[in-house]
């Protein structure tokens, strides 16, 4: 049974340029209410020593990962064991580099903050990698930072990651909070729910994350049953068209990120790349839909308001594909 | 033992290189000692401010660009950022992608500073590199590295 749990997928510690030492984090995680968090330091995997030596994973999961931090781009590299040659990256063998990491290990690799501001005030913020094979890309973050709603480069994340899907790619959507330091009070935090089969542990995490079971909030949690000729679908599965789809879908109200008033206006049920539909929502509403497959994709979005952001992406889901 | 100990400087084109220093241990020892050292850490603001206008033309686009571009004018500073790297027989053991400009870093079985793996200092092939992201203005650079 799939358990969607908040995962956050990208953060730092004293190892590189964050402000916490590892057990800090660790522990500043626990109380925020993550299910688990993936170390991602930059250009370094040597803070899971501490997690294993301090036996931190007792407090709360921690998993493995590293953000190879290059001139040219960020990349998110999740699960890994061991550390790369990040120096040897250049604008074009992004290609190569991915296929290298890929046979040493079972990994995601995920995009950081593609449309950020770059060179030289932030090197390498900016994604410029040419990448000919998006089929090696398993993420985007479409949110990245704290109050992603008001970050302008989001919108460009989340247009390339739909640009991507639209064009057949199968890439899952994340956020990445990208956590250095303490937020200001009224900073809200973008989350991503993994949707983890069984236990939770590194393994299943980046399963959920490589099958797309995945979808980022701004903070209202979903209940989805989707099911294909009286079969289960999730998140990132890939469906026969000419099906009959019977979605059953109730927004609940936050969990994380309580402390905002986020209202849902919208579920805007994307059934082809171009074509959606809205309905008029509220928290806890069941909303039923019933669709025959067509070859392409569908997906979901919550619209709705937090702070003064009005009729906002709230949650974002990765698609269900159709073929 | 003193492996080099050198001076560098650096500047506007030197941004985007990594700069490899190889050098070879014929012998095992109980630690590897990198102090580098530059400055200045922030580009005076006469350099910084012609270069910020451009990267905001560049990356902030026109319907953001009165939101943000005040923010970015007035409040940012412009960061020279140089990191630390070691290779040894080509493993990489760690680095430190970190602002600090004055980094003495410590490598070894037992213990090693933050961004580096504990690593047995055994004789073979060893890099350092400075990987220089981003250099604005003139800057003045020390390396030093040694074993113990």
């Amino acid at each position: 049974m799939i358990t969607y749990l908040p995962v956050e997928l990208h953060t730092h510690t004293n190892h590189s340029d964050g402000s916490y030492t590892v057990t800090e984090l660790v522990k500043k995680a626990k109380k925020f209410g993550y299910s688990a968090i993936f170390l991602s330091d930059h250009n370094t995997i040597s803070p899971y020593e501490e997690v294993i030596n301090k036996h931190l994973n007792k407090i709360l999961p921690v998993f493995k990962g590293v953000e190879w931090t290059t001139f040219y781009g960020h990349m998110v590299i999740l699960g890994c064991s061991v550390m790369s040659d990040w120096t040897k990256a250049t604008k074009d063998n992004m290609d190569e580099c991915i296929a290298e990491i890929k046979k040493e290990e079972d990994v995601v690799i995920g995009i950081a903050h593609p449309y950020a501001i770059g060179n030289p005030i932030c090197t390498g913020c900016h994604w410029e990698f040419t990448v000919k094979n998006w089929d090696n890309i398993d993420y985007i973050e479409i949110y990245n930072s704290a109050n992603p709603q008001d970050v302008f480069w989001n919108e460009d994340a989340y247009l390339m990651w739909t640009r991507k899907i639209n064009a057949g790619y199968k890439i899952a959507c994340t956020s990445g909070r990208d956590w250095h330091r303490d937020p200001r009070d009224n900073d809200n935090i973008p989350l991503t729910y993994l949707g983890i089969d069984g236990e939770l542990n590194q393994t299943n995490a980046v399963k959920a994350i490589k099958k797309g079971r995945v979808y980022t909030s701004l903070g209202p949690v979903l209940d989805i049953k989707i099911n294909v000729d009286g079969n289960e679908v999730n998140l990132g599965d890939t469906i026969e068209s000419n099906k009959q789809v019977d979605i059953n879908i109730k927004v609940l109200k936050p969990v994380m990120n309580s402390q905002f008033d986020i209202e849902v206006e919208l579920l805007r049920f994307y059934n082809s790349p171009k074509d959606f539909m809205d309905i008029n929502i509220e928290y806890d509403d069941e909303n039923q839909i019933r669709i025959v497959s067509e070859k392409g994709f569908f997906r979901f979005e919550i619209l709705g308001h937090i702070k003064n952001s009005k009729l906002t992406k709230l949650v974002v889901t990765s698609p269900v594909y159709v073929e | 033992m003193i492996v080099f100990d050198n001076k560098y400087k650096f500047d506007k084109k030197d941004t985007l290189k990594h700069i490899v220093l190889p050098f070879k241990l014929n012998e095992d020892f109980n630690k590897l000692i990198i102090n580098f050292k530059y400055s200045p850490s922030i580009t005076p603001n006469k350099i910084a401010r012609p270069i910020i206008n451009e990267a905001v033309d560049k990356y902030i686009p026109d319907d953001n660009r009165f939101k943000e571009m005040y923010w970015y004018i007035d409040n940012i500073q412009l960061e020279n950022l140089i990191t630390t790297s070691l290779f040894h027989d080509g493993y990489y053991v760690g680095g430190w992608h970190n602002k600090s400009n004055n980094q003495k870093i410590k490598i070894s079985k037992l213990y090693s500073s933050l961004g580096y793996e504990k690593h047995n200092i055994t004789k073979g092939h060893y890099k350092v590199v400075l990987s220089i992201h981003s250099v604005n203005c003139e800057v003045e650079s020390s390396l030093k590295v040694e074993v113990i």
